[in-house]
């Protein structure tokens, strides 16, 4: 959908006509679900959030200008009422969120070795699943720039409209992310070739 | 590795397609020459597509569930702007609720009671709460008893199967009266007043159906919310404050028929929160257009059904049937291209 196909559905939508609103569910529906998902970890709750998230959208139409673009406003929304869920869930569990800290920038990059080119169907299917633990693993406002770049595909502009950021800022927290994020799949992948080479001492 | 540092936020720029072509090709001429940048690299372009690459599609029901409750959000919020609430709408009310009985059509010139207080039960919501506030101006509207109808013909609109009762309310009283009285025409307004103002109409083909069960029998053309359409569609159907007189067709029999097209007008609650959404159903007999409003009563809580008022004010409308049919083919064409 062209910027300006959006525009139109948009504009029709803020004068009450549902039917323009539900292309633009329609057109966003996957990107919203996954964005949640991965934000709030299960099906259920992303299904939910997702939900909250257009008819949010839906209710304050009359607020969204157009000074960016439709789906980057809904990503927007999305994110809040996911930092809402995680907040409240965190409150309920007394967990705390976690933190970023500067320590991230301090410590050096780790890269796990070799995982990073899979090539068998088995291997990608196992990154990935290494990559939604990790992606869980980090703090919720690492995860969610991450995820606004990697799901979403908003360039750093578009992401420093939606989170009211520097573009600077925007920039080098998409960079602690991923180094973060390494410095986790490490850890997992240290602790699993710990297990393995049990295992075969075991043998 | 110390060395590198520098570069490796802008590794992750690189991924990003965020470096300007100096910078990238600079950075890549870099890369080639080192191992450690490279494996950087490697790690966040590898998550970059691990990620992007595993998109799940959403549960089918999603955009179902969510227009299904936008769509009761909605109903229970239409905005009905029920419009310059002057002396002569006023009078509308009070007549509405009792003075104008069909008997006025039985052919034998009766004429019209005009009384101050309602006559039988049906008052529809808003004319209860405006009955208060009107019953001081109406005295000085100065209606007076056995207005007369236009000398010259007896209105031959007659709803002969419809008992009395029927709440079927035959064109609009109030001008009538207002005419008969001297009142210029230009003054009086041309009901319904609600269409010059809202904001938004559906319009469906044939009949609407307004049970929850049957919802989805409906069949919607298309919703107008362009002003220049709007106002279109209300030239059309707004009533003709002359319609007591001369009528086509002979009875009102028509009606049983499917309507050729509904409109369905919400109401602005914010500027009155008794007003009611409003259902027009459209009939075109021979070139003209007769119409059969509606209140849609707010429905109780819990129930899912909007329920329909009993009263129904048939009149008919200013506009020629033809030219209804251009703007909605009209419509109809430029929803396709959107």
């Amino acid at each position: 959908m062209t910027r300006e196909e959006e525009s139109l559905l948009v504009s029709k939508a803020q004068r009450g006509d549902t039917v323009s609103f539900e292309k633009l569910v329609l057109e966003n529906q996957t990107k919203v679900y996954n964005l949640a998902l991965r934000m709030v970890g299960n099906e259920e709750d992303a299904f939910d959030m997702s939900q909250e998230a257009f008819i949010k959208a839906y209710n304050s139409l009359g607020s969204f200008r157009g000074d960016s673009r439709f789906s980057v406003w809904l990503y927007r929304l999305t994110t809040n009422v996911c930092l809402d869920f995680l907040r409240a869930e965190s409150r309920r569990n007394h967990t705390s969120l976690t933190f970023l800290s500067d320590e991230d920038e301090e410590k050096e990059l780790e890269i796990p070795d070799d995982r990073f080119s899979p090539e068998t169907a088995a291997e990608k299917k196992e990154l990935r699943e290494e990559l939604g633990r990790g992606l869980m693993s980090l703090p919720e406002e690492y995860r969610l720039i991450l995820l606004l770049r990697e799901i979403n595909g908003l360039s750093y502009e578009e992401i420093s409209k939606a989170l009211s950021l520097e573009e600077g800022t925007v920039k080098s927290r998409i960079f602690r992310a991923r180094k973060r994020l390494c410095a986790i799949l490490s850890a997992q992948g240290n602790i699993s070739k710990k297990q393995s080479s049990n295992r075969a001492k075991e043998v | 590795m110390s060395d590198c540092s520098k570069f490796l936020e802008l590794i992750s720029a690189m991924v990003d397609g965020e470096l300007d072509v100096v910078q990238e090709s600079e950075l890549r001429t870099h890369i080639e020459h080192c191992g450690e940048c490279k494996k950087v690299y490697e790690a966040f372009k590898g998550i970059s597509d691990a990620l992007a690459d595993d998109l799940v599609e959403p549960p089918e029901t999603l955009t179902k569930e969510i227009m299904h409750k936008i769509n009761l959000e909605k109903r229970n919020k239409r905005h009905f702007i029920f419009g310059r609430f002057t002396a002569v709408a006023a009078c509308l009310v009070l007549i509405l609720l009792g003075a104008w009985r069909l008997d006025l059509f039985g052919g034998n010139g009766k004429s019209v009671k005009m009384s101050a207080a309602p006559e039988e039960a049906e008052i529809s919501n808003y004319a209860d709460m405006k009955t208060e506030a009107a019953s001081g101006s109406s005295k000085s509207f100065g209606l007076v008893q056995d207005s007369a109808a236009p000398e010259s013909s007896q209105p031959n609109l007659r709803v002969s199967r419809e008992p009395a009762d029927s709440g079927l309310q035959l064109g609009f009283p109030a001008q009538n009266a207002a005419l008969a009285n001297g009142v210029k025409s230009e003054e009086i307004e041309k009901e319904p007043s609600y269409l010059l103002q809202a904001s938004v109409f559906s319009v469906y083909e044939g009949r609407y159906y307004s049970d929850e069960d049957e919802n989805d029998k409906n069949v919607l053309m298309f919703i107008v919310t362009d002003e220049k359409d709007l106002d279109a569609f209300s030239e059309l159907l707004t009533a003709v404050p002359e319609n007591v007189q001369g009528n086509k067709p002979e009875d009102g029999t028509f009606i049983e028929n499917e309507p050729k097209y509904t409109v369905y007008v919400p109401a602005d609650r914010e500027k009155d929160k008794y007003a009611k959404d409003k259902i027009i159903s459209v009939w075109f007999i021979k070139n003209e257009i007769w119409c059969l409003s509606q209140d849609v009563i707010q429905k109780e809580s819990g129930s899912s059904k909007d329920k329909l008022s009993e009263e129904k004010i048939l009149y008919k409308a200013a506009g020629r049937a033809e030219k209804f049919e251009d703007l909605v083919k009209k419509l109809k064409d430029s929803d396709k291209t959107s």
